[in-house]
């Protein structure tokens, strides 16, 4: 006799499943991109590694993610203090704001943004400026949730009262002692916000395509011409995406109650 | 044949033995307690009897048939949880009901039982709140009227009251223990209280490292445990260095003090022993005479500390070099002793307990 | 007013705690005109254009009666709607039976392998994701042969193939199913081992623990993350473009070349799809808030 919460039927053999779908095309792509014919060949990455283009658009996707998280933390940051502190009836209207990008899709907003700044006043696109916006927009959830979880773990009233009491101004106050306090979800926002700004593509191809290209959009162009590539690029990819998440799940491990989830579609 | 067997249970997870071959038997309307220290294996007991653990040895017989090998749905046995585990996606109503439901009953019938066991818990008001609206204390009473609604041939709780605060663990032990007599129903209470297990059980099993200590009433357990483990478990305890001087006499020299024990000691003469003694068990005398009388000893002592713990004043001495506790019952006309006077003490032989090792049997 | 409020009774200088809090609304300025100018204009603009006619700028209503009634829109919004409930659907049942089967398992390594694995496959998507299934179900695809080799299944004939819906439908269960492991954990995690100690002794077997227990409490979750795949397999396009561009008809592909392609640039209607989409995912999260009112009731 089982104990009775140890349930589960054909438990090991839908895992096993799942680790077949997921590793399956992993292991065909690396494959498919090591050989040629009956070959074990390395020339798809050679012919990569030669390619100027690739060093530049990642290094496009970096600068971008950066500056993406950076703009992200200054205005989600001081903005959710303030309503913590003093404003905690404004919460259901950036909640709002933050549930939009979700049920919006980036191409949607695609459409409007092509409008709105393609002339006029502001007429950004085509320049990276529009992208490090419109990531924000989109990536805006990851970052609030992050924050909000972080400083609602946090007594922020008396911690900013005390420091306030020894006679702490709000920047101080928040330089000293909150954001030193919130780090662990600070950090884990950041690498979901960097994570989903580094694979964006709809946008990206959308808004500027090759007139800054950025490394989905070179995955995108160099991998529809020749198979091979494609396969090696989509392995590099992998590998740039295992590496952020492992970082976000060693960082999320270190700040509990932190999601680790974004979304890349 | 009892109504509940337990026979040489034996459970390990792992390498650590859990339960260790686990004999008791339970008469019908019998409420037991299983008392033991954190870790000792009550739950892991009680989890096997209701079906939810496996047991690696050993039977369990109910109402003289075998349920070892019964799944836990079929056992009929209400359990009672510390954390409640009330399903929070139904009412009280809906909790209480939701055995009675399973079996099949017709709803008027299932409104008019879960009515009464509702005001057997006096609770009637709630009866449509979900289980996030209601106290902790109304929660543990709503599960215990949900384990009895479908009339079980067992009840069994774990640690029922340890999640409620001091006020409410007693109202609602005296609560327990009237509903459990008024249905007659057999029940088997795990607690680490001593002084719930006390009150409110026919016997009490005491327990450690996963096996059985002593089974008893409370009367038996308290005044005549049989280890040395029970012993000191149980109720506060002095424990006073000592040496035999007369094994045969039952004599012992405690700090310089030639004292008597009941009955010949099995100690050789000069071993090195421990007297347990109850505070409450020590009295302050004034008599002047010395020595040793039929029926008790007197030792000199010194006051240090005297302290008010309500209905019991307590009064730590030292005797020789040793510390020692007596209580003694509050009342106006007491006259409290001073810290640093010399008082005479006096106990009666029998109620001193020699222990050597930890965990031998007492002779 | 009769009635004065305690506050007013209290605060002596009303007026000024008044002021106080208006100036704190200030420091909410710079998040709003971010999210003016890069959420509600877009949309305003995108709601006004569809109502517009692109090349003579007056107001019509043919973008929405072209976005609904030619067969290739209703059939590109109509696949949109398939391809999501059944990514979505069939993530969530098989993702929750994935993520319990780990949760319960004794090794604790499976538990934290599928949660890693969950966490790096679900984060794998887009372009790279769209090659990776080239490389394996594509007409030379290494699975593809190996199926065709061994076992005669020619994955890659006419009627069902990667670049075809059922072929569309496994690649984004590729990234539903570790996205629902991911989401219905931290629930999972909240079904209490007493609750079903408790169902059984008092008679319930596993089915009817689930049926009145389990299931009812993790409804919520279940329900949440049901249109949270479904928003994102419906808002998709980075993988469906780079896998099948032109092969398979969806509204995002569709507002693509509307406003990218060579062809047919035609923004109002592809406004009016946009507007379209987003009406029914308000729709989608409306049926979910309307479902989820009874067990509102009991959750804290
Ligand atoms: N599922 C399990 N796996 C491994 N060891 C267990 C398990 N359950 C209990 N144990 C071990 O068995 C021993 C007895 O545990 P049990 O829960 O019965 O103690 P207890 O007397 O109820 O203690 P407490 O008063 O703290 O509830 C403990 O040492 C415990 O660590
Ligand atoms: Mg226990």
């Amino acid at each position: 006799m089982r104990k009775i919460t140890q349930f589960r039927p054909g438990g090991s053999l839908v895992l096993v499943l799942f680790a077949v779908y997921m590793l399956v095309p992993l292991l065909a792509t690396l494959n498919f991109s090591l050989t040629l014919g009956e070959n074990y060949t390395t020339v798809a990455y050679e012919k990569l590694l030669r390619n100027e283009a690739l060093f530049e658009a990642l290094w496009h996707s970096l600068l971008l993610a950066t500056l993406t998280v950076l703009g992200s933390l200054i205005l989600t940051l001081p903005t959710l203090y303030w309503v913590q502190l003093k404003l905690p009836q404004a919460k259901p209207l950036l909640e709002f704001f933050t549930l939009l990008p979700f049920i919006v899709p980036p191409i949607v907003m695609a459409l409007g943004l092509i409008r709105i700044y393609s002339s006029g006043p502001f007429p950004i696109t085509g320049t990276p400026q529009i992208l490090v916006f419109s990531y924000m927009m989109v990536s805006l959830p990851f970052m609030f949730r992050a924050i909000d979880n972080a400083l609602q773990s946090i007594d922020t009233h008396t911690l900013t009262e005390a420091a306030q009491s020894l006679g702490a101004g709000t920047f101080t106050t928040l330089r000293y002692i909150i954001i030193p306090n919130i780090l662990p979800g600070i950090v884990s926002g950041s690498l979901l916000v960097f994570s989903s700004a580094l694979a964006e593509f709809a946008l990206a191809n959308l808004l500027v395509g090759s007139a800054w290209t950025t490394f989905p959009v070179f995955v995108s162009n160099v991998g529809r011409a020749d198979g091979r590539q494609a396969a090696a690029l989509a392995v590099i990819s992998f590998v740039i995406t295992w590496l952020v998440s492992i970082t976000i799940l060693w960082s999320a491990n270190r700040a509990p109650g932190q999601n680790n989830i974004s979304l890349n579609r | 044949m009892s109504f509940l067997v337990l026979n040489q249970l034996k459970k390990a997870f792992g390498t650590a033995l859990a339960v260790d071959n686990f004999e008791l038997e339970v008469a019908k309307g019998e409420l037991v307690t299983f008392l033991g220290p954190s870790g000792c294996g009550k739950s892991t007991t009680l989890r096997i009897i209701a079906g939810f653990e496996t047991c690696d040895g050993g039977q369990i017989w109910m109402n003289q048939q075998e349920i070892t090998h019964l799944p836990a749905n079929r056992r009929k046995i209400g359990m009672v949880f510390q954390s409640y585990a009330l399903f929070p996606n139904m009412t009280v109503a809906e909790n209480i009901g939701f055995g009675l439901k399973l079996a099949k009953e017709k709803p008027p019938i299932i409104k008019k039982r879960v009515n009464e066991m509702l005001s057997l818990i006096r609770l009637e008001v709630l009866a449509q709140r979900y289980p996030h609206q209601i106290s902790g204390g109304q929660a543990q009473r709503v599960a215990l009227a949900r384990a009895l609604a479908p009339q079980p041939q067992l009840l069994l709780l774990d640690e029922p009251l340890s999640a409620l605060d001091a006020l409410i663990r007693r109202s609602l032990r005296a609560e327990i223990r009237q509903i459990q007599q008024q249905l007659g129903i057999t029940t088997i209470f795990v607690t680490h209280d001593q002084e719930e297990a006390l009150s409110l059980s026919d016997r009490i099993v005491v327990m450690n490292q996963g096996r059985i200590e002593q089974i008893g009433t409370p009367f038996e357990i308290y005044n005549y445990p049989t280890t040395n483990f029970v012993a000191s478990f149980i109720g506060t305890l002095n424990m006073l260095p000592a040496r035999v001087t007369n094994a045969a006499k039952g004599e012992i020299n405690l700090g310089g003090h030639t004292v008597r024990v009941a009955g010949p000691l099995s100690q050789s003469d000069n071993t090195e022993i421990t007297l347990a003694l109850r505070p409450e068990n020590l009295k302050i005398v004034e008599v002047e005479e010395e020595g040793l009388s039929a029926t008790e000893n007197f030792v000199h002592a010194k006051v240090k500390e005297v302290s008010l713990l309500g209905a019991v004043v307590r009064v730590r001495l030292s005797l020789a070099e040793v510390l020692l506790e007596l209580d003694m019952f509050n009342s106006r006309h007491l006259t409290l002793p001073v810290p640093g006077a010399e008082v005479k003490l006096s106990f009666p032989i029998d109620s001193g307990l020699i222990l050597t090792k930890p965990n031998t049997t007492i002779p | 007013m009769a009635v004065i409020s305690v506050e007013q009774k209290i605060n002596l200088k009303p007026k000024q705690g008044i002021v106080k809090k208006n100036l704190a609304w200030l420091g909410l300025l710079p998040f709003i005109l971010f999210c003016g100018a890069f959420e509600l204009l877009p949309m305003g603009f995108m709601l006004v254009g569809s109502f517009l006619d692109t090349k003579k700028g007056t107001f019509t209503l043919s973008n929405y009666q072209d976005a609904l009634t030619k067969p290739f829109y209703l059939n590109a919004f109509l696949n949109s709607i398939y391809v999501s409930l059944i990514t979505a659907g069939v993530g969530t049942i098989l993702g929750g039976l994935i993520a319990y089967s780990a949760l319960t398992s004794r090794r604790s390594w499976v538990r934290s392998g599928v949660i890693t694995l969950s966490n790096v496959t679900a984060n794998f998507a887009g372009v790279p994701l769209a090659f990776a299934f080239v490389a394996t179900l594509g007409s030379t695809g290494l699975v593809s042969v190996f199926l065709e080799k061994s076992m005669g299944i020619d994955f890659f004939s006419k009627e069902s193939n990667l670049y075809k819906f059922g072929g569309l439908c496994l690649v984004y269960i590729y990234f539903q199913l570790p996205l629902m492991v991911l989401l219905i954990t931290p629930a999972l995690k909240g079904l209490r081992r007493e609750w079903h100690e408790a169902a059984a002794s008092l008679g319930a077997s596993i089915w009817q623990y689930w049926r009145h227990i389990g299931l009812p409490v993790l409804f919520p979750a279940l329900a949440a993350s049901f249109v949270l795949l479904m928003a994102n397999a419906f808002g998709a396009y980075a993988t469906v473009y780079a896998l099948a561009q032109g092969y398979i008809n969806l509204t995002p592909i569709q507002i693509g070349f509307l406003i990218n392609g060579d062809v047919a640039l035609n923004t109002g209607l592809a406004n009016a799809l946009a507007t379209l989409m987003i009406v029914l995912m308000a729709g989608m999260l409306f049926a979910y808030q309307q479902l989820n009112k009874r067990s509102r009731r009991w959750i804290r």
